[in-house]
């Protein structure tokens, strides 16, 4: 027996463009926002101190990018207010509107405090900002979980992914962002093969989750992984993200690999960091525009057809003119008024 | 059909033990919901408490919580509404479609309620079967998408009808995604969370939905299923066996009944795509 769709209507994706890149930038800001903090308590001129910079460069452009691309993601972006006028504790999402102001104020304070050469202060707000770090991530991943009616997303290894991908995304800005600093805040080479390390740590986490998932799936545990396998075997488009996702993934792995003693050549950590990000931008893109493609109930896929203007295309370049222009602003500003040493340090 | 407009306008004549004197809830959306303000702005004042742990024991389900429904709001007394839908009797016309939306008034393009049509090819000579499926909203006893709303736009009254208060709701679009059955939409034009209200406007002036009034096989029956002499009870009652809901698995608690729904069709179709119409297209 054979059904044959006749006739169905399209249902769109009630998430824009917008989400994939403020999960990506949120992501990146925890990641940014916990090595920043311990970076805050390396010793004087020791490497973690020297990597600090560049954490804060990454800290201040997610931090400050990701609530925009929320505040987008709304159809009624005026009305904001809203959720602060009809507080529900009991949505994941009601709880993000009061956790994301205060890690985003907490970020911004810490890269004030590291401006301003107060080391002693910075130390002092770690515990708080470590506190509200795990809070974003534990809302962010928590919000997609609870959603029952798709599969993919209603799995621990959903949380687990995209904070690990959102960490790996911290290492590749880093790698990209730090040239732009002024010259006597960039990491040197042992600081860069520090930030290294902890990608090859972090990737090395990712390889483990997905295998994981993978041997709970086979042994029948894991609903997600079902949905995945149709998913592979029935839509070529989804075979070749996924082989693509894989292929990329293993190159990204022996580039940070290869890293070992390619790291002074600029080009190499361009092109790296740019690897890392891509594939945790590429990863929430599958996750949100791919997994809303498939239909709650009908066969098939949806198509998606991304629209040129401020929904679509151009919301996304937007979003990266604006990270492009914190990062301008920051280093200009670095430049002008260069960040006072901490006391300690000398 | 006259039995149930009967039972319907029983509502209207005995308005004074029911709600069906308060205004519209698509009209007055605010004012409806809340009414009166002083109860509304006690309700927003006990949920910004419990926020603050003030009164967590209230509230104590982790966000998230499958068994977790927030307070259900006033809607008219004693009643639970349902629908029950006879495949056998829908020949797939679409009326319903079009009284929707002309009732309704959503864009072009986005349905509230529509009839999904389906070709069955068995093996052999056997020719083709035709499947008509009315969907709409399940007005579930559980509805997934009421306790994520992050500003408590959406909500569920007494008497079982999912709704929207479209002047709160933000657009986020996060019911839109807990609805295992593609329910609801982001309305094009007021750029907020739209579905099926099983036209309680009309219910309460004792009209029944315009989908119902306008089915030509008398497909769609709704009422009160807490009547135990409501046609539906009836109805529900001589077709036990045959009683299904969409993704019973989901345990949402659906509360459009379907007799006739083919054991295929329970938990969504595996077949062959149509070449859908895009909204922006048409």
């Amino acid at each position: 027996m054979q059904i044959i769709e006749l006739l169905t209507p399209a249902y769109e994706a009630a998430w824009l463009p917008w989400a994939v890149q403020y999960f990506f930038l949120v992501g990146m800001a925890t990641g940014a926002a916990l090595l920043t903090s311990a970076c805050a308590f390396g010793p004087a001129q020791g490497l973690l101190q020297r990597l600090l910079p560049t954490a804060v460069l990454v800290l201040a452009m997610s931090a400050i990018a990701a609530p925009v691309a929320l505040l987008a993601d709304l159809h009624q972006p005026a009305r904001f207010w809203h959720f602060y006028a009809h507080l529900t504790p009991w949505s994941w999402m009601s709880l993000g509107a009061v956790l994301m102001p205060t890690f985003v104020g907490l970020c911004v304070l810490m890269c004030a405090l590291w401006w301003l050469g107060k080391q002693r202060l910075m130390r002092l707000l770690v515990p708080v900002l470590v506190l509200s770090t795990l809070s974003i991530v534990v809302y962010t991943g928590a919000e997609i979980m609870v959603i029952r009616s798709r599969p993919l997303w209603n799995t621990l290894w959903v949380p687990i992914n995209l904070t690990l991908s959102g960490w790996l995304a911290t290492v590749g800005m880093g790698f990209v962002l730090y040239r732009f600093l002024p010259r006597s805040l960039q990491p040197d080479a042992a600081a860069l093969q520090g930030l290294r390390n902890l990608g090859l740590w972090l990737a090395t986490g990712l390889i483990a989750s997905a295998l994981t998932w993978g041997i709970a799936g086979i042994a029948g545990q894991s609903p997600s992984f079902d949905m995945a396998v149709r998913l592979f075997n029935e839509f070529p488009v989804w075979r070749v993200s996924m082989l693509g996702s894989a292929v990329f993934g293993a190159a990204v792995v022996m580039a940070l690999l290869r890293g070992e003693h390619r790291l002074a050549a600029k080009g190499y950590t361009l092109v790296l960091g740019t690897g890392l990000a891509a594939s945790a931008w590429a990863f929430r893109w599958a996750l949100f525009m791919g997994v809303q493609g498939v239909p709650k109930f009908g066969a098939g896929l949806y198509l998606y057809s991304m629209p040129l203007g401020g929904e679509g295309l151009m919301g996304m370049l937007g979003m990266a003119g604006l990270c492009v222009a914190l990062v301008a602003l920051t280093t200009w500003a670095l430049e002008l008024f260069p960040a006072r040493k901490p006391a300690s340090a000398a | 059909m006259p039995l149930q407009k009967r039972e319907l306008s029983d509502c209207a004549t005995s308005s004074s033990a029911c709600t069906c004197s308060t205004p519209s809830i698509t009209q007055a959306p605010q004012q409806a919901v809340t009414a009166p303000t002083k109860r509304g702005f006690l309700q927003d004042l006990i949920a910004m408490a419990a926020s603050l742990g003030v009164a967590g024991s209230a509230r104590a389900a982790l966000p998230g919580d499958p068994s977790f429904q927030p307070l259900r709001r006033p809607g008219m007394q004693g009643k639970r509404f349902g629908m029950l839908v006879d495949m056998r009797k829908c020949i797939g016309c679409q009326a319903c479609t079009v009284s929707c939306s002309v009732e309704n008034q959503p864009p072009i393009g986005q349905f509230r309620t529509t009839v999904l049509q389906y070709e069955i090819d068995q093996a052999g000579d056997t020719a083709a079967a035709m499947v008509s499926l009315p969907r709409l909203c399940n007005h579930c006893d559980e509805p997934p998408c009421v306790p994520v709303c992050p500003v408590q736009a959406t909500f569920q009254r007494t008497d079982g009808i999912v709704l929207v208060d479209n002047e709160r709701c933000v657009g986020c679009g996060y019911c839109v995604q807990a609805c295992p059955y593609d329910a609801r939409f982001i309305n094009h034009e007021t750029q907020t969370a739209d579905k099926c209200t099983f036209c309680e406007h009309r219910l309460e002036a004792g009209l029944l939905p315009a989908c119902v009034e306008s089915c030509v096989g008398g497909a769609r029956v709704i009422g009160d299923l807490n009547d135990a002499h409501s046609e539906i009870n009836q109805r529900i009652n001589a077709h036990k066996d045959d009683i299904k809901v969409l993704k019973p698995g989901m345990k949402t608690k659906p509360h459009v009944f379907y007799i006739g729904l083919p054991d295929e069709f329970v938990n969504g179709v595996d077949g062959q795509a149509t070449v859908r119409l895009v909204a922006e297209h048409l």
